[in-house]
């Protein structure tokens, strides 16, 4: 709650001291520009612990990939997984910063606001985890409703800020001393509501999965909007290129293309089954055709 | 002397092993870990980087996580340097006093009720574990990660670099 909101102040000051042409005033600044702030909130948001793939940290990086896992939003990067939502706020914190430097300030806060809007999805997720655990898995132990209770109290002025009455529905299932009551639907229907205000996507936010069959669990499958339905075309077109009618490639709710290369191995995968099925069909014919051959032979004779 | 070897652990998202305050992490978490007070760190990408620390003058209890909530209005409301925040005002409006994660982690840690204008929390009937779940979620680790990691390399130590790369 502290450092989520520290981060996005040094991100909000740097634009700040950009549009006004300031120099940095912070006590902390070692040189006199708008970078410094910039800096301090990456640092902030990654802290000195990330490990790859998913290991120990413990700021607002970690949690991302954390949550990543749990709801299907992972990418692949290299060898490991990244969140997506981690992907995209270091893509905004590096074109962040060219734009600062560049002096274009306004780019420098329409990035800043991305970046606020990607650090909302594990808060998002993180209630949503904890809602369908109490609704659907028994899930009430006195440390998941805290957790619960903290994701929601870190998101909910943003969630009131769209809609006073869908934060109270938030609030009310998700409050510290709810006793594991909250009920998932309207809790994932009062936050669904307010995805656009929010800037978030169903596919930002995807969906909640068991961990041990990997399928979605009841009721949880990622919401459909217009981000799902642009997930669904790209892996049509991905699938079109590497010649197969697979989908099995992924997309970000911001339209970033990921895992083109699961798309060809999908189709050279299916090219091999088609081939084989057809060999193992002629050799089947061939030896039909001499076994029909032997039985009319001897039929003659 | 000691001569560290290090690789920035962050992979993906392109050019960030240059960010320097990642950097700067490392280089503190080898204080923290007990190496020695001054030697040389090799940062996989960026070279090598000298350093002196001594711990016992060198390091600052100035600053805590509690900090971040406690001077939001200075910081966030009333400072001259573009406040009001958007962001903060959200959360301002919805809680209505300027330090909500301060006042919201007392109350966990003293077992009783937020006053808040929304939102309240009563942790009077929670238990160690639910106290546990408060202070491993994101509210938690924010107050409890000493911000001293990310400082005192930054302001403390004296890197032989005569150039510090940037954030560029």
């Amino acid at each position: 709650m502290n450092t989520w909101m520290y981060v996005l102040k040094e991100l909000e000051h740097a634009v700040y001291l950009c549009e006004t042409n300031a120099k940095c005033d912070d006590e902390e600044c070692t040189s006199p520009d708008m970078v410094h702030p910039w800096d301090k909130s990456v640092a902030f948001y990654a802290g000195g612990q990330i490990k790859q793939p998913i290991g120990d940290g413990y700021l607002l990086y970690h949690l991302a990939q954390k949550k990543c896992g749990e709801f299907k939003t992972c990418i692949a990067e290299g060898n490991t997984q990244m969140a997506m939502a981690n992907q995209l706020v270091f893509n905004f914190f590096n074109a962040g910063r060219d734009k600062l430097l560049e002096g274009q300030c306004g780019e420098a806060r329409k990035h800043f606001n991305s970046i606020i809007v990607q650090m909302t999805v594990p808060l998002v997720q993180g209630i949503l985890l904890h809602a369908h655990r109490q609704s659907y898995q028994n899930v009430r132990l006195e440390k998941d409703l805290a957790e619960g209770a903290t994701y929601a109290a870190s998101l909910l002025p943003i969630v009131h800020n769209c809609s006073a009455p869908d934060a109270t529905i938030v609030y009310t299932n998700m409050r510290v001393g709810n006793g594991g009551t909250a009920d998932y639907s309207a809790v994932r229907a009062a936050l669904e509501r307010n995805y656009k205000c929010m800037g978030l996507t169903c596919a930002d936010v995807g969906g909640l999965v068991d961990s041990v069959t990997g399928e979605y669990m009841q009721y949880a499958a990622p919401c459909a909007d217009e981000s799902t339905a642009q997930m669904e075309n790209i892996d049509k077109v991905n699938a079109k290129e590497s010649g197969s009618t697979s989908t099995t490639s992924t997309t970000g709710g911001s339209g970033i293309k990921v895992g083109p290369d699961v798309g060809k191995a999908v189709g050279i995968t299916v090219g091999v089954v088609v081939g084989l099925v057809l060999i193992a069909f002629i050799v089947s014919r061939k030896r039909d055709m001499r076994e029909y051959d032997g039985y009319a032979d001897s039929e003659v004779a | 002397m000691t001569r560290l070897r290090c690789c920035v652990p962050f992979r993906a998202p392109r050019s960030q092993c240059s960010f320097p305050w990642i950097v700067f992490g490392l280089l503190l978490l080898s204080f923290v870990i007990g190496f020695a007070t001054s030697g040389s760190v090799e940062i996989g990408g960026l070279g090598m980087f000298e350093y002196n620390y001594e711990v016992l003058k060198d390091t600052y209890n100035e600053r805590s996580l509690q900090g971040f909530s406690t001077k939001a209005q200075e910081k966030m409301y009333a400072c001259d340097t573009g406040c009001p925040y958007s962001t903060y005002m959200k959360f301002y409006n919805y809680y209505g006093v300027f330090d909500y994660g301060n006042q919201w982690i007392l109350a966990a840690l003293n077992k009783t009720q937020t006053s808040f204008k929304n939102g309240n929390a009563d942790f009077s009937g929670y238990g160690m574990a639910g106290l546990a779940g408060e202070f491993s979620t994101p509210c938690g680790v924010s107050h409890y990660f000493p911000r001293s990691h990310f400082r005192v390399p930054h302001e403390s130590c004296s890197l032989s670099h005569s150039v510090i790369p940037r954030n560029k």
